[in-house]
């Protein structure tokens, strides 16, 4: 397709997002929230991830499309966006897109520091907010607790300065949970980030309790697996109970597999279309599976990788 | 055990592989007509270095080189891969490399017709005829082609074979980044899932072959 036409079909996308968000606006959002423990302050409960999907540098084209996939996502009630300076060019990517969509006032903003020279974390942090182009981040969090000893009392003192309102730590896929055990045992921290989905499921044991004892929001990274886990489950069927589940695909039945955990607050899927975006959204809505339907949809999952 | 044995190499990979070829699209576009140009340049220089002369193809060698670094590795791909920021200076130092030889010129010989030639001759017709065709061979638009003297992996593939035809510890010596950057293309082609990074891989096997010690 030549790239006017593309562009074309881009701006039609943007608009219709546009009308879509004042339509939902109007009616109410319906979109699953929950309260961040620390504050009480709802979050949507499907956020946006950004790796991979948003570091496409300069190229007008490939912008345009991520604009359109933050188009769908704020005109359907999501906030949450994560990021970090680790993803290229995708907290340019996201400001551009911000810009263009006139700043949604739902956003969300989740950042990270990442470091090993701790001097460098503020002006870090600093520079991924002009990145955004946000007045003040939400969320920073340290990311897979890189110089986390030196970066989280900065952190603190931004967030006591009103520099930010949020401090989290994330890792990922199971990597060091016994250090990340041990840092939201001993820090006020608000958020914490893993890994959770119906195949990677260490943090039933003792992330996700845990975090429900000490009142710190969760936010789950990686719930299809970069993709590996959507791919390989797609030439299959759903199963019997997606009905009763009320999931229209496999991606929908994990999301909701995800947020049936008390302990979840938000998941953040990256996408890099605007159609799956609205599909992972359209999974946040209040009624979750129950532990017996949990434990099936773990197990058809399993059994079809 | 450590972490980092949990990891996988598309762990590694910051970018989709949509937006890596898209680069070369937005490169040949924003440097036309040079797309053109480059190869013919290419073969002048393959040319000139058969009939002895040096001079002009090191210093053209090392505009190449500068001109790749600047506006390639820096100006687009560090964009999505801050990892190809640390390369950029390779680049710079490939440049200042070949500039200086340049200047020695006149003690760089040619090396007699030998085996080494064919493989040189086969490592810039990759490079130049090969690479053209990899984007279209793949379902890319013809406009994505990574074009020598535009694109850093032909670049450095065709550096290989017109430096393996100049007898000098010198231009041995001058193998040595482009060799290194077939590795990193190699290995994030690799990561990538394509194919192509055989290619890379075969010039680096040569070079690490021709620069083997003799004697
Ligand atoms: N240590 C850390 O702090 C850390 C580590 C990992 C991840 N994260 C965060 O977590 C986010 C999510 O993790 P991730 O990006 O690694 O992987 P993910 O969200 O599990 O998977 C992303 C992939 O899923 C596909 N996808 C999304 N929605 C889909 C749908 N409805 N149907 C089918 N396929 C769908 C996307 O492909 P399409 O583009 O085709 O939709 C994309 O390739 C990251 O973007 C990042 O923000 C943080």
């Amino acid at each position: 397709m030549p790239l006017t036409t593309r562009r074309a079909l881009l701006r039609g996308a943007l608009t219709a997002a546009a009308v879509h968000a004042s339509s939902t606006d109007a009616l109410g959002s319906t979109l699953l929230t929950r309260q961040i423990p620390s504050t009480g302050e709802p979050v949507p409960a499907v956020g946006l991830g950004s790796w991979i999907t948003f570091n496409v540098g300069d190229d007008p084209l490939l912008r345009e499309e991520c604009t359109a996939v933050m188009a769908a996502f704020f005109a359907d009630g999501g906030a949450m966006i994560d990021s970090s300076p680790m993803y290229g060019s995708s907290q340019a990517v996201i400001g551009h897109g911000l810009a263009r969509l006139g700043y949604p006032a739902g956003l969300f903003s989740a950042e990270k520091v990442w470091t090993g020279a701790a001097a460098d974390g503020p002006a870090q942090v600093e520079r991924s907010r002009r990145l955004w182009g946000v007045p003040r981040l939400d969320l920073v969090q340290v990311h897979n607790l890189l110089a986390w000893e030196a970066h989280l009392p900065r952190l603190f003192e931004m967030k006591a300065a009103g520099r930010l309102r949020y401090v989290g730590i994330t890792t990922s896929e199971g990597r060091r949970h016994d250090l990340f055990e041990r840092i939201m045992r001993e820090q006020p921290l608000d958020f914490v980030q893993f890994t959770y989905n119906p195949v990677d499921r260490e943090a039933e044991d003792r992330l996700l309790p845990l975090a429900r004892d000490r009142g710190q929001a969760v936010i789950v990274n990686r719930p299809f697996q970069q993709g590996a886990l959507t791919r390989r489950l797609q030439p299959h069927p759903l199963p019997g109970w997606a009905g009763e589940l009320g999931a229209a695909t496999w991606a929908q039945a994990i999301l909701r597999f995800i947020l049936a955990h008390p302990a979840v607050t938000v998941v953040i899927p990256a996408t890099s279309r605007a159609d799956h975006v609205r599909e992972n959204l359209a999974a946040a809505t209040r009624s979750l599976p129950d532990e017996a339907l949990r434990r099936r949809i773990a197990a058809d999952v399993a059994a079809r990788l | 055990m450590s972490q980092w044995s949990t990891y996988r190499p598309e762990d590694f990979l910051l970018f989709a592989p949509r937006t890596y070829w898209r680069l070369f699209e937005l490169h040949n576009e924003a440097w036309w007509p040079l797309p053109l140009l480059m190869p013919p340049l290419v073969l002048l220089l393959l040319v000139l270095a058969l009939r002895g002369r040096v001079l002009p193809v090191l210093l053209a060698l090392a505009l190449v080189w500068a001109f790749v670094g600047w506006a390639f590795v820096s100006g687009r791909y560090a964009a999505i891969n801050w990892a190809a920021g640390y390369a950029v200076p390779l680049f710079a130092l490939q440049a200042a490399g070949l500039a200086y030889a340049a200047f020695r010129a006149p003690h760089i010989a040619i090396g007699r017709m030998s085996p080494a030639h064919w493989t040189a001759g086969v490592l810039i017709i990759v490079a130049l005829v090969v690479y053209p065709l990899l984007a279209p061979l793949q379902g890319r638009p013809w406009l994505a082609a990574e074009i020598v003297g535009l694109a850093p992996d032909p670049t450095a593939i065709a550096s290989i074979g017109l430096l393996m035809l100049l007898r000098s510890p010198l231009a041995a010596w001058l193998r040595v980044v482009p060799s290194l950057w077939c590795m990193l293309a190699a290995l994030t082609l690799w990561t990538m899932g394509s194919m192509q990074g055989w290619l890379p891989l075969g010039a680096l096997a040569i070079a690490l072959y021709a620069g083997r010690p003799t004697r």
